[in-house]
């Protein structure tokens, strides 16, 4: 009988997730280099089997993400299109052509993927990106002599005529498989390699926007509460009819 | 659901603090050698809540979130024909002494002669440079070079009474804003190197000329127009967070 109370729960649940994912969507539609959230529902029986069942008979072919236990977020991922490009004029903005490469930031143990080439020199002359982490080069570490630097298409960065740096792209083992960190930070938990040399193409004095597109996220928020409603309305329905079974039995 | 409602509140914060950055920006507008100040959405951001599983560089995160930036490009330089006015092209400051004896940078070259025969800008702060100007001094003229020259009473040629430098910063990046023009370095940071104008990788003053604002009308109106749309689209989402709680909360019916 409680199925579904529990199925209608499992509804319930994804949509503060999609709500979540739309929010943070249009939080950030301004903060260059964002990928879009998406909270991949998971398939309704597989949802139901990993929530009734207990982890030991889930069928194992399923995917790691799908024996997840219910009140555990689903994965955050990400919609990899390209954004728009910004002229900015500001030396350190760097905006990436390949629609498949980005820039590696670390902060000495992790490292995120990101698209977000808003970069400014910090302490030491040691380029950042976004949380003041390392941007990585050719060379570990990108050192500037200055802010005052032009980004070339091949990713070297000249100071007054002379090569000083060169930025280094990276591409994802697995694209699909990268998941949302915060902010425009990716995480790649597949791995990630170096571009070969001659794929490196960025724009300096470019930023590339955020993907968030105002239409979708509408959409989205649309066809969410309806779902919300009718499920709430599927609840209030089976609460009812529950009482009533629990009255006439009463009377008898 | 109640991050949903957090995170829209952060986006449409995020976009107020972008409001501010822009009408100070039209403010300025023909302020000399103004810089147009721009937020860091991601820093914005970052104050808010960690989205549930996502959280990988919080623990890393104890600096406090610089929110402005400043655009340091190039100005225009158009000529005022004025003798005390100089443009500085490319990098460089110029080293004023501010009242609480620190030191501040500007680029609003124009110049005036103060009270005890030094230079100070127009809103009254005494450049630190070396300028001596001798009662009843003429002509006072500032050079490419950052020389300061002056006919005396009595001479025949103009003579040198002083010399102007400009310091460059390998990262003008961390300097803040103090208002007036005049940005002023935080602790810790290196010291400028002092050059000549048109040494040490700077360029010549352009004489007799003023930077404008770097400020660009149509990019703001762009970015305006931008803002009030995201802002429409949180407030909305915001709202339809709220329905949804509602609902949630009236399930269970009488």
């Amino acid at each position: 009988m409680s199925d579904i109370f529990q199925i209608a729960g499992i509804g319930l649940f994804e949509g503060k997730q999609r709500l979540e994912a739309i929010s943070q969507n249009a939080a950030s539609a301004s903060l260059p280099g964002y990928r879009r959230h998406v909270v991949t529902g998971r398939a309704f029986d597989a949802a139901l089997a990993t929530s009734s069942a207990s982890p030991a008979q889930a069928p194992s072919q399923q995917a790691p993400s799908q024996q997840a236990p219910l009140q555990q977020a689903p994965s955050q991922q990400v919609n990899l299109h390209s954004g728009s490009m910004m002229a900015t004029g500001r030396p350190l903005d760097v905006a990436i052509d390949p629609q498949d490469l980005f820039f590696a930031l670390t902060d000495g143990t992790q490292t995120w993927l990101t698209r977000a080439g808003a970069f400014r020199v910090g302490e030491d002359g040691v380029v950042v990106g976004e949380r003041d982490l390392h941007v990585i080069g050719m060379q570990g570490d990108v050192r500037l002599p200055s802010s005052d630097v032009t980004v070339e298409a091949d990713g070297r960065i000249t100071y007054q005529g002379a090569t000083v740096a060169e930025l280094q792209l990276f591409k994802p083992t697995e694209p699909s498989s990268l998941l949302a960190a915060q902010g425009s930070l990716l995480s790649a938990p597949s791995g990630m390699e170096p571009a070969q040399k001659g794929e490196v193409r960025v724009r300096g004095g470019t930023l590339e926007a955020s993907n968030t597109d105002a239409a979708s996220e509408m959409l989205e928020l649309m066809t969410l509460s309806r779902q919300f409603e009718s499920l709430s309305r599927v609840l209030q329905n089976y609460d009812e009819a529950l009482g009533r079974v629990i009255e006439k039995l009463g009377e008898g | 659901m109640l991050d949903a409602l957090y995170i829209s509140a952060i986006g449409l914060r995020a976009q107020q603090e972008q409001l501010d950055a822009t009408a100070n920006n039209f403010a300025n507008l023909s302020t000399t050698a103004f810089k147009r100040q721009s937020v860091d959405f991601a820093a914005i951001l970052d104050r808010g809540p960690a989205l549930s599983g996502a959280d990988p560089a919080s623990t890393t995160d104890a600096r406090p979130n610089s929110l402005q930036r400043f655009d340091m490009a190039q100005g225009e330089v158009h000529a005022t024909g004025r003798a005390l006015d100089v443009a500085i092209v490319g990098s460089g400051f110029l080293e004023v002494e501010l009242a609480d004896n620190k030191t501040g940078y500007s680029r609003a070259g124009s110049l005036q002669i103060s009270a005890d025969g030094g230079l100070s800008l127009a809103s009254g702060q005494a450049l630190k440079a070396d300028v001596r100007i001798p009662a009843g001094a003429k002509a006072v003229q500032i050079q490419a070079d950052g020389s300061v020259t002056a006919q005396l009473p009595g001479e025949s040629t103009p003579r040198v009474v002083g010399q102007i430098e400009l310091a460059t910063f390998t990262n003008a990046g961390v300097l803040q804003y103090r208002g007036d023009g005049i940005f002023i370095a935080p602790e810790g940071t290196a010291d400028p190197t002092r050059s000549r104008p048109g040494e040490g990788g700077t360029e010549p003053l352009a004489t007799q000329s003023l930077e404008a604002s770097n400020v660009n009308m149509t990019d703001e109106m762009v970015s305006m127009t931008l803002m009030q749309r995201v802002y429409e689209l949180n407030s909305r989402v915001a709202q339809v967070a709220d329905e949804l709680m509602g609902m949630a909360n009236n399930l269970r019916r009488g």
